[in-house]
C-alpha cells in the first residue's frame, strides 16, 4: 500500500506501577490526514471490552491481564483499522491511532462496515458529540454552515424561534448555556442578531453539549455546557482552506514555525452584506420615494499558536475577536449599533507520569455592545457589557483499581458594565433618569474533585462534586453541587444509565426579548438576585441494533430555582434601574428524547424526538398558578439525511418540525378617553402570561456537494436551498391599525413576520 | 416578509373601566366603559346602568346615566350631574361605583395644592423651536408628582406637548423643568398647564403610556393599566390642581 493508512505511536512500552496488578492501555484517536482528534470513536478489544473516546479522543482500557490482544477502532466516516498488541506484565501502553477518512480509500478498497460511535460504554449521560463533519456537512442558510444550528437538530436543543441561534436546551434559557472555546467562555455567541453563531465551523476539532449531568470539571450554568475545541495548527506543513459563499468568505492559514514543535494559525471571516446593500442604496440614490438600507456586517478572526516541545507538555494561545456592525447615516440621522467579543486563552498541557495529567490555563473574555444615536444635534450611547479574567487547574489522575480521578480548581474575576446611558445636547435639554457608568467587580470560584470507577466490567459511576463560591456587591455565596451518574451495561451493546446532578448560575443575563438581541446585559447575583439552582435527574438507554443503526432514549425531568423574569409593564430599554422589574420564580421542564441514528452504508442520518414540558412559576404571573415558557415545544422532530451519490457527490436533505412558541397577546383592549381629546388611547388588556401559541414551525433544507478533484489540494461546490418549500414561519406577530376607506374608524388587523423565504445559495471550499 | 393573518385570541371576561376627573368650575361627570375582545368594534364600549356617587365631607353626588359632550375637550360622558366641583386644597373625595347593588369600585382622592411658578421663560433653537424653561417650587418634604402641557393661542388645548416630572431632581426647593425643542412657532401665546399630580393618578398615566406601547411593540414586556381604584374594576379617580400661565414667543 502506496501510503501508511493507519499510523501507531508508542510513546512508551513499559514502566513502573507501584499501584496496578494488571496492564493498561491509555489511547489517542486521531484523523491520520488533519491530526483532529476525533471524540466518540469506538475501540474495541479481544477481551470484549468496549470503550468509547472522549471530548478529547482519548480511551483507557485498564486491569488487562499480560498477553496478545486485538484492537479494534472504527468510526463513522473512517477506515476501521485493527491492531495486535503484546502487553507484558504491569505495563501501560500508550498509543495514538490514527484513521484514515474512508473516501481515501474507496476507490481501492471494499470498505468493512464499520461501526458509530455509541454511548453504550461510557458513564456520561446526556451528552452530544459533532464531528466537524457533521457541521461542515450540514445545510447552511445562504451556504454558511453552523455549528448551533446543527446541534439544534438534536435532540433536546431547540432553537428560540425562526433564524436564531441561540439554544435552549431541556426547558433552560438560552443564557444557562455555557459555551466554551477552546476553554474560554464566549457571553455572547451569536452574529445578525442570533441567526449565526460566532464558530467558524473550518476550525472545529471537537464539540460536546452536556446537557444536563455535566462533568464536576465543568459549571457556572444551569443548562449545559457546550465546549468546542478549535484544532491545533499544522505542525508539518504549510496548508490553507476557506471558502467562498453568497454572503460571506473565510480563509484559514497555517504552518509549522519550528516542524513539529511549534506551529500558528489565523483564520478570518467576513460577511459582505453591507458591500450589496451600499450598491444598491447608491444605485437608487436618485429615488426621493427610496429608503435607504441601513449596513451591516460580521466577522470573525481566530488565531492559535501551538507548541509542544517534548513528549509531555503542550501549550497552546487561543485568540477570538468577532464583532457585528449595524449602521446607517443620512443629513439628519445616523446610528451605530456594534457589539461583539473577544477572548484569549493560553494553556498548559503537562504529563507528570502516565498517571498524573494536567491542563493549566489563564484567559480573558469581553462582552460588549454599544448603541450611537445622532438625531440632529442629539447624541445618545448607551452600552453595557462583562469582562472576565480566568485561571484554572485541572488534573487527571490515574490511581488504578479502575479508579480514574479528576479533580482542579478555577477563579474568575466578573466585571460587569450594567447599562451605561449618557445623552447630550447643546442645550442639554432633555435628561434620561440617570447616568450609571459603574462597574461591579465580582468574583467567582470553583473546586471540584470527579472519580470514575469501573466497578465491573457491567458497571460504572461518575461520582463528584463541585464547591463554589460567589462575591459580589457584598453578598457571598457557596453552592455544593453533587454529579453523579452511573452505567449498568446490560448487554454488549446495550447500557441503561442514570445520573443526578446540581448546577448554580450566579451571573444572569438580563434579557429584554425572547429573541437574542444584543441589548440584553450580563447581572451578577446580589441581595435580590439569587443564584439560580437546578437539579435534573435523567434515565437513559444507549443501544446499538445492528453495525448500522444505534438508538438512545432518555427521560429527563429538572427543577430550576430562581428563575428571572420582568413583571408586566417593565421598561426595558433605556432604563438604568430595569433590575427593580425582575422577578423570581420556579422553573420545571420534563421530556423523554428518542434517537435513532443509521452511521453507516450509503445513505446516513438520523430522526430525533422530543417530547416536552416546560413550566415556568411566578408570584407576580398569572395569578402564582404554572404556564408554559415561551420557548416551551411539545413536539420538535428532526430529519437528517444524507445520500451517497457517487464517489464525488453527495446529497443532504433535513426537515425540522417544532410545534409553536408561545407569546403574550392581548384578548382584549379599553378605550380610555382622559381629560381631553389628545390624551385619548386604545391600550390592550393582557390577562394570561403566554396566552398565545403561535403556528408551528417545520422547514426543509436540501444540498448537494459535489467533491472536485483539483491538483493542488482539495474542493467541493456545495448547492444549498434553505427552507425548500417556502414555509413562512413566525418571528413574531403584532397589531396594526389600517385606516378603512369608507369610515373614519381604523381597523385592527393582526400581522405575521417571516425572515426567510426559500433561499438559494452556492458555495465554494477548498483546501491545500 | 410580513402577511396579515387570522388569529383566535382567547376570550377574556369584560372589565369595566370607570374614569372620573374632578375637575375645579366643572359639573360632576364619568365615564365608564368596559373593554371588548380585542378585534371588536368600539361602538359597543359604553357601560351603563352603573351607581356612581362622590362624597365629601358629608355632601354626596349621585351621577345619572346620562351622555354628555364636553365640545371644548371633544370628550364625553356617560354619568352626570349639575353639581357643579369647587377647588378646595386639601379636601378630600370618594368615589363608590355599583353595578345592581354590587359594589365594583371604590376610590379616594384630594386636591393638593396648586403649582407655583418661580420661573416661566422659554429658549428659541436655530429653527425657532420652543423649549419651555420652567422652575415650579418643591416641597421637598413630599413627594411630588408633575404633568406639564403646551399648546398655542388658537390650537385645540390638547396641544403640542405632554411630560411627566418626578420631584427626584429638585434642589434648593425649586424643580426646574425644560422640555426640548417641541413647538415650531414666533409671535403667538403659548399655554403652559403645569397639574401637580398623586402618585396613583402619576402612576396611572404612566402605566397607560406602556400600556398603549406594548400594544403594537413585539418586543415590549406586556403592560396593563394600574388602577387607582379598589375592587374588581380599573380606572382612574383623581381631583384637579392646575395652574396654568401664557408665554408670548418673541424672536
Amino acid at each position: 500500500m502506496l501510503r501508511v493508512l493507519f499510523g501507531l505511536l508508542i510513546f512508551s512500552l513499559s514502566s513502573a506501577n507501584i499501584w496496578a496488578q494488571s496492564c493498561k492501555i491509555n489511547g489517542e484517536v486521531l484523523d491520520a490526514t488533519t491530526g483532529e482528534k476525533l471524540p466518540g470513536a469506538t475501540v474495541f478489544i479481544t477481551t470484549l471490552q468496549g470503550s468509547v473516546t472522549d471530548a478529547k479522543g482519548l480511551f483507557t482500557f485498564q486491569d488487562l491481564t499480560a498477553g496478545d490482544y486485538q484492537l479494534q477502532v472504527s468510526f463513522v466516516g473512517y477506515q476501521k483499522q485493527q491492531l495486535r498488541l503484546k502487553l507484558n506484565a504491569d505495563t501501560t501502553l500508550m498509543l495514538k491511532v490514527r484513521l484514515l477518512p474512508e473516501q481515501e480509500q474507496m476507490e481501492a478498497l471494499v470498505v468493512e462496515a464499520s461501526v458509530e460511535p455509541t454511548a453504550y460504554t461510557s458513564n456520561l449521560t446526556s451528552v452530544t458529540y459533532l464531528k466537524p463533519s457533521d457541521v461542515q456537512k450540514s445545510v447552511g442558510m445562504l451556504g454558511e454552515t453552523d455549528l448551533v444550528k446543527t446541534l439544534q437538530l438534536k435532540p433536546g436543543v431547540q432553537s428560540g424561534n425562526e433564524g436564531n441561534s441561540g439554544f435552549y436546551v431541556r426547558g433552560g434559557q438560552s443564557d444557562q448555556n455555557l459555551v466554551l472555546l477552546d476553554g474560554v467562555s464566549i457571553y455572547n455567541p451569536s452574529h445578525l442578531f442570533g441567526m449565526f453563531s460566532v464558530f467558524n465551523s473550518d476550525l472545529l476539532e471537537d464539540v460536546s453539549l452536556y446537557k444536563g449531568s455535566f462533568p464536576a470539571r465543568f459549571g457556572g450554568r444551569l443548562s449545559s455546557v457546550l465546549d468546542v475545541g478549535l484544532r491545533n495548527p499544522d505542525l508539518k506543513k504549510f496548508k490553507a482552506s476557506g471558502g467562498t459563499g453568497l454572503i460571506s468568505s473565510r480563509l484559514t492559514l497555517e504552518g509549522p514555525l519550528v516542524k513539529d514543535k511549534l506551529s500558528w494559525m489565523v483564520s478570518g471571516r467576513r460577511t459582505y452584506f453591507d458591500v450589496i446593500t451600499r450598491s444598491i442604496n447608491r444605485s437608487m440614490a436618485d429615488d426621493p420615494e427610496y429608503q435607504p438600507i441601513p449596513d451591516y456586517y460580521f466577522y470573525d478572526l481566530n488565531a492559535k499558536l501551538f507548541f509542544k516541545p517534548g513528549k509531555d507538555d503542550e501549550l497552546s494561545l487561543t485568540l477570538y475577536q468577532g464583532s457585528d456592525k449595524f449602521y446607517f447615516t443620512d443629513d439628519r440621522f445616523s446610528f451605530d449599533f456594534l457589539w461583539g467579543n473577544k477572548a484569549a486563552i493560553l494553556q498548559w498541557r503537562h504529563l507528570f507520569s502516565e498517571r498524573l495529567s494536567s491542563n493549566f490555563s489563564v484567559s480573558a473574555t469581553e462582552y460588549n455592545y454599544q448603541i450611537r444615536n445622532n438625531i440632529e444635534n442629539l447624541s445618545q450611547t448607551a452600552g453595557s457589557g462583562i469582562f472576565d479574567l480566568n485561571a484554572a487547574a485541572d488534573f487527571s489522575l490515574d490511581l488504578g483499581s479502575r479508579h480514574y480521578v479528576t479533580f482542579g480548581a478555577a477563579f474568575s474575576r466578573h466585571s460587569f458594565n450594567v447599562l451605561r446611558i449618557q445623552e447630550k445636547e447643546n442645550a442639554d435639554a432633555l435628561k434620561l433618569k440617570s447616568e450609571n457608568t459603574d462597574e461591579i467587580p465580582a468574583y467567582e470560584g470553583a473546586l471540584y474533585v470527579s472519580d470514575e470507577w469501573e466497578i465491573s466490567k457491567r458497571v460504572g459511576v461518575e461520582g463528584g462534586l463541585r464547591i463554589t463560591g460567589f462575591s459580589a456587591l457584598g453578598n457571598n455565596k457557596i453552592g455544593l453541587e453533587p454529579r453523579m451518574s452511573l452505567r449498568w451495561q446490560a448487554a454488549r451493546k446495550i447500557a441503561l444509565k442514570a445520573s443526578y446532578s446540581q448546577a448554580y448560575q450566579y451571573v444572569h443575563l438580563v434579557n429584554s426579548s425572547a429573541t437574542s438581541l444584543p441589548t440584553s446585559f450580563w447581572y451578577p447575583s446580589n441581595k435580590m438576585i439569587k443564584p439560580q439552582l437546578a437539579t435534573q435527574y435523567a434515565l437513559g438507554l444507549d443501544t446499538e441494533l445492528n453495525a448500522s443503526w444505534r438508538f438512545s432514549n432518555e427521560l429527563y425531568y429538572r427543577d430550576m430555582l430562581h428563575q428571572i423574569d420582568f413583571r408586566n409593564g417593565a421598561e426595558m430599554y433605556g432604563n438604568p434601574n430595569v433590575t427593580e422589574d425582575l422577578i423570581f420564580g420556579r422553573g420545571r421542564a420534563y421530556g423523554n428524547e428518542l434517537y435513532l441514528e443509521k452511521v453507516k452504508g450509503k445513505t446516513t442520518g438520523w430522526i430525533g424526538y422530543t417530547l416536552s414540558w416546560t413550566w415556568r412559576k411566578f408570584d407576580e404571573i398569572n395569578g402564582g398558578n404554572p404556564y408554559l415558557a415561551a420557548h416551551d415545544r411539545r413536539h420538535d422532530i428532526s430529519v437528517v439525511m444524507r445520500q451517497q451519490l457517487g464517489k464525488r457527490l453527495e446529497a443532504s436533505l433535513t426537515w425540522v418540525y417544532g410545534t409553536g412558541s408561545f407569546t403574550t397577546l392581548p384578548p382584549g383592549r379599553f378605550y380610555v378617553q382622559g381629560q381631553q381629546a389628545s390624551l385619548s388611547k386604545l391600550v390592550p388588556l393582557y390577562t394570561e402570561r403566554n396566552n398565545f401559541q403561535m403556528p408551528a414551525y417545520h422547514r426543509m433544507d436540501a444540498g448537494l456537494t459535489y467533491k472536485l478533484k483539483p491538483r493542488w489540494g482539495e474542493a467541493d461546490i456545495n448547492l444549498g436551498v434553505y427552507n425548500a418549500y417556502n414555509r413562512r414561519n413566525v418571528y413574531f406577530m403584532y397589531f396594526e391599525r389600517l385606516p378603512q376607506e369608507k369610515s373614519k374608524e381604523l381597523k385592527l388587523v393582526a400581522r405575521q413576520v417571516s425572515l426567510f423565504p426559500v433561499l438559494p445559495s452556492v458555495s465554494f471550499n477548498y483546501k491545500f | 416578509m410580513q402577511e396579515e393573518v387570522d388569529i383566535d385570541l382567547p376570550g377574556h371576561t369584560p372589565v369595566t373601566l370607570v374614569e372620573c376627573y374632578l375637575e375645579p368650575g366643572q359639573p360632576a361627570r364619568a365615564l365608564a366603559t368596559k373593554s371588548l375582545g380585542y378585534f371588536d368594534d368600539l361602538e359597543a364600549a359604553a357601560e351603563n346602568g352603573l351607581q356612581i356617587s362622590l362624597h365629601s365631607g358629608g355632601r354626596s353626588i349621585n351621577l345619572v346615566n346620562r351622555l354628555v359632550v364636553d365640545s371644548v375637550r371633544r370628550v364625553s360622558y356617560n354619568y352626570y350631574s349639575e353639581d357643579t366641583i369647587s377647588y378646595q386644597e386639601g379636601v378630600s373625595w370618594e368615589m363608590i361605583v355599583w353595578n345592581n347593588e354590587k359594589e365594583i369600585a371604590r376610590g379616594t382622592a384630594s386636591f393638593l395644592p396648586r403649582p407655583v411658578f418661580r420661573k416661566i421663560d422659554y429658549a428659541l433653537d436655530a429653527e425657532g423651536k420652543v423649549s419651555l424653561e420652567l422652575e415650579v417650587e418643591d416641597n421637598p418634604a413630599t413627594e411630588d408628582f408633575y404633568r406639564v402641557m403646551l399648546h398655542l393661542e388658537g390650537s385645540p388645548p390638547w396641544g403640542h406637548f405632554d411630560g411627566l416630572w418626578t420631584d427626584a431632581n429638585a434642589a434648593g426647593g425649586v424643580l426646574k423643568i425644560t422640555t426640548g425643542h417641541q413647538v415650531e412657532m414666533f409671535g403667538d401665546r403659548l399655554f403652559v398647564s403645569v397639574y401637580r399630580l398623586d402618585k396613583n393618578h402619576y402612576e396611572f398615566i404612566e402605566s397607560l403610556k406602556k400600556a398603549y406601547d406594548a400594544n403594537y411593540n413585539p418586543f415590549a414586556q406586556p403592560a396593563n393599566l394600574e388602577s387607582n381604584l379598589v375592587g374588581e374594576s380599573t380606572g382612574v379617580f383623581t381631583a384637579i390642581s392646575l395652574t396654568r400661565d401664557t408665554l408670548q414667543i418673541r424672536r
